[in-house]
């Protein structure tokens, strides 16, 4: 079989665009993870919800599509903070694995929810940018896009400066290292598990209105992406955010790059047959430490 | 002795007499078994509907043949097992004369038998070939079935768009790869260059077409077909348009660009698309099928193609006992096999009986660029009086010997 190189490296970049938003959904599967010591399996339906409150938002209130995703960023992180505060919380103490299963139930619920608020319809958002695509030599560039992956990024450098740059950052990543310092040095870990969540549901929120403005929203768009974000934190490494931001971009390389050297129908199985080689030779992740410490 | 010999005759004829028109007076009954239920609902449902619309009609002008039509129906969820409980309880419990059996082709393949062991005539509109095939000739079939519709785009795309070099995006389950086999098989078929230049398959549940339509749009296509179903469906036609421009002639075989619901997410992108469809769809604008949509619409406040299959199955079963004078079995299907141009909304039904198929008229729609399916227009229309599939019916076991040859001989076939 001839490979195509222009193709290939047309592909590697759609991995890019795509893996942005399991980036997205990474960060926030490792966010909560590192501060809480919970695999949230509710955040691709934190996804699908924010992008049908956006979608509300813009319909029914005059706000412009930045107003409505504002607002549904505002809604989603109060609604992952009071599940946290009413629900989680006492939790914590209990086995991880039904901390799990609460939040796959959690995550049905939700899903039944939408679909008795909106119904079984897929819809979309308005088209604010040209349908027709870019050459830029031979790559193939399509101007929607490129202004999506743009937020995701801006929204990832954010995520990081706020991290990194802030006091409550700060507090943020010692609650994730150890929280029993954290709070002999008077920071209130609660507060920080309950931000994280509010936070994670806001990364997962963010991708999921860029993943319903480029494809669509429907109700079986949460799953499918809490998937890949799961993946891509695994691959990367989980509890780790760096390690989870590239994993979300590597994922979405390998993806398309196996579909043009194998088969579009296998790229799932390749994406997934990555994650079992990486479980079996390196479980921490791609690009975390061997030791698994938590870094966010 | 004389006398009461005669009283006793008398008595006989009489008694005789009553009999007769008691059974005169016994209404016909159709067995139905549809999903009323479960998620083949949205198929069953409106079928139902539309049979109750129709015999109540049939009832009202006076019957077949002068007798009631009673419609006993049960609900099958669209589950084969289901579906088999109903048609035993439908053929040799209430004894019905016609049997439905069933609203998805999966379960008439499972209930049909029964029908044929208890003799019954029948008719279901799933749109599957192997029922057809197995029903021997017991069975008639109420919708187009997709064989058509495909090879009438694949004719639109070669003789009026003039395509040479067209893709087939599709998802890698049987009705997709059905689709891309048929329409591949129909456009190069014709000749004069035409050529499936790129496939590119996806698992169900995709949402994200990058990595098909760059293999794709490598291929200098002048047209591409989308047989993706489903919630993934908007996604594939919007990166479609996206990746291959807007000169390329998107086509699609599902009639899901006339579902409202699509369309109002498609916005504006339907415009110069195409897609097969039955002649049942609403924007047909042949008399009768606009009767047929009107008066559905105006007694149930809905249309939907499904709907169409029901009225064209009791039109035709009601012309078919008529002609018969019988409620047997064969009396009626041998009707049925004997029908030329019969008028039907979805287009003239002539029995073929070579595939045991009787509509074979295909359209094609092209959308309008707004999210209304209502102003498209149909610019092609095609009726085949070829066979659509290689297997033949075998009529021997019901029909006897010589029987198939006799009907080949009436149709003009070989």
């Amino acid at each position: 079989m001839e490979l195509d190189l222009g193709l290939l490296a047309n592909q590697v970049v759609w991995g890019v665009m795509v893996g942005i938003s399991y980036t997205l959904l990474a960060m926030a599967f490792s966010l909560i993870f590192a501060t809480s010591n919970t695999i949230n399996f509710a955040i691709g339906e934190f996804a699908m919800l924010t992008a049908y409150i956006c979608y509300t938002a813009l319909s029914k209130l005059p706000v412009g599509f930045v107003g409505a995703a504002l607002l549904s960023m505002v809604a989603i992180a109060a609604l992952a903070m009071l599940l946290e505060r009413i629900a989680f919380r006492r939790l914590y103490d209990l086995d991880p694995i039904l901390i799990l299963i609460g939040t796959i139930g959690l995550s049905s619920i939700i899903k039944n929810l939408v679909l008795i608020a909106w119904g079984p319809y897929s819809m979309s958002f308005p088209r604010y940018f040209p349908v027709e695509p870019v050459m830029i030599g031979p790559l193939l560039i399509i101007p929607q896009n490129v202004v999506v992956v743009s937020v995701g990024l801006a929204a990832m450098v954010g995520f990081h400066l706020f991290m990194t740059r802030t006091r409550l950052g700060t507090a943020m990543r010692a609650t994730a290292q150890n929280i029993r310092g954290a709070t002999l040095v008077g920071i209130n870990p609660r507060f920080c598990v309950n931000l994280s969540w509010g936070l994670g549901a806001v990364m997962a929120g963010i991708a999921g209105v860029m993943i319903a403005f480029t494809y669509n929203i429907s109700v079986d768009m949460g799953g499918a992406s809490g998937l890949k974000g799961f993946t891509s934190a695994i691959l990367g490494g989980f509890g780790n955010l760096p390690a989870s931001m590239a994993g979300g971009v590597v994922l979405g390389m390998v993806e398309n790059a196996s579909a043009e050297i194998f088969s579009h129908e296998y790229k799932d199985v390749v994406a997934f047959a990555v994650i079992v080689l990486i479980l079996l030779f390196k479980p921490s992740g791609l690009f975390a430490r061997a030791d698994g410490a938590r870094r966010i | 002795m004389k006398m009461i010999s005669l009283a006793i005759a008398a008595a006989l004829v009489l008694s005789t007499s009553v009999v007769g028109n008691a059974a005169a007076q016994e209404p016909i009954r159709l067995g139905v078994a549809t999903a009323v239920s479960g998620d083949a609902a949205a198929y069953g449902k409106p079928l139902l509907d539309a049979i109750q619309y129709m015999a109540e009609d049939f009832n009202k002008s006076g019957g077949i043949m002068g007798r009631q039509l009673q419609v006993i129906y049960y609900d099958d969820r669209g589950v084969p097992d289901q579906g088999l409980q109903v048609a035993k309880k439908l053929v040799f419990d209430d004894k019905v004369h016609v049997l439905q059996p069933g609203s998805t082709s999966g379960v008439i393949l499972t209930a049909m038998p029964v029908g044929k062991d208890g003799k019954v005539a029948m008719w279901g509109y799933g749109l599957a070939k192997q029922w057809l095939i197995e029903g021997e000739g017991a069975i008639f079939r109420a919708g187009v079935p997709e064989q058509v519709s495909v090879t009438s785009l694949a004719a639109f795309a070669h003789s009026q768009r003039k395509l040479r070099r067209v893709g087939i995006l599709h998802i890698d389950s049987f009705p997709g790869e059905s689709t891309r086999d048929l329409f591949k098989g129909a456009f190069e078929g014709r000749g004069d260059g035409a050529k499936i230049a790129a496939i590119a398959s996806t698992p169900e549940g995709t949402r994200d077409f990058s990595s098909q339509l760059l293999t794709l749009s490598r291929a200098k296509l002048d047209g591409l077909v989308i047989a993706v179903y489903g919630s993934g469906f908007a996604p594939a036609f919007r990166q479609a348009r996206q990746f291959l421009g807007k000169d390329v002639v998107l086509m699609e075989t599902a009639s899901q660009m006339s579902d409202p619901k699509t369309r109002a997410e498609l916005q504006d992108l339907a415009g110069g698309a195409y897609y097969a469809s039955s002649p049942m769809t609403p924007v047909n604008p042949d008399p009768m099928t606009q009767r047929m949509v009107n008066n559905l619409k105006q007694r149930l406040g809905i249309y939907q193609e499904f709907m169409g299959r029901a009225v064209v199955g009791m039109m035709v079963m009601k012309e078919a006992i008529e002609r018969a004078k019988s409620t047997d079995s064969i009396a009626i299907m041998k009707e049925v096999h004997k029908m030329r141009d019969f008028p039907t909304p979805a287009g003239p039904f002539t029995f073929d009986p070579r595939d045991g198929e009787g509509l074979k008229t295909g359209i094609v729609v092209e959308g309008n660029a707004s999210a209304d399916p209502t102003k498209d227009k149909v610019v092609f229309t095609v009726r085949t009086s070829e066979p659509i599939y290689k297997e033949r019916v075998d009529y021997t076991r019901f029909f006897g010997a010589g029987y198939r040859e006799q009907l080949y001989k009436l149709h003009k076939v070989n």
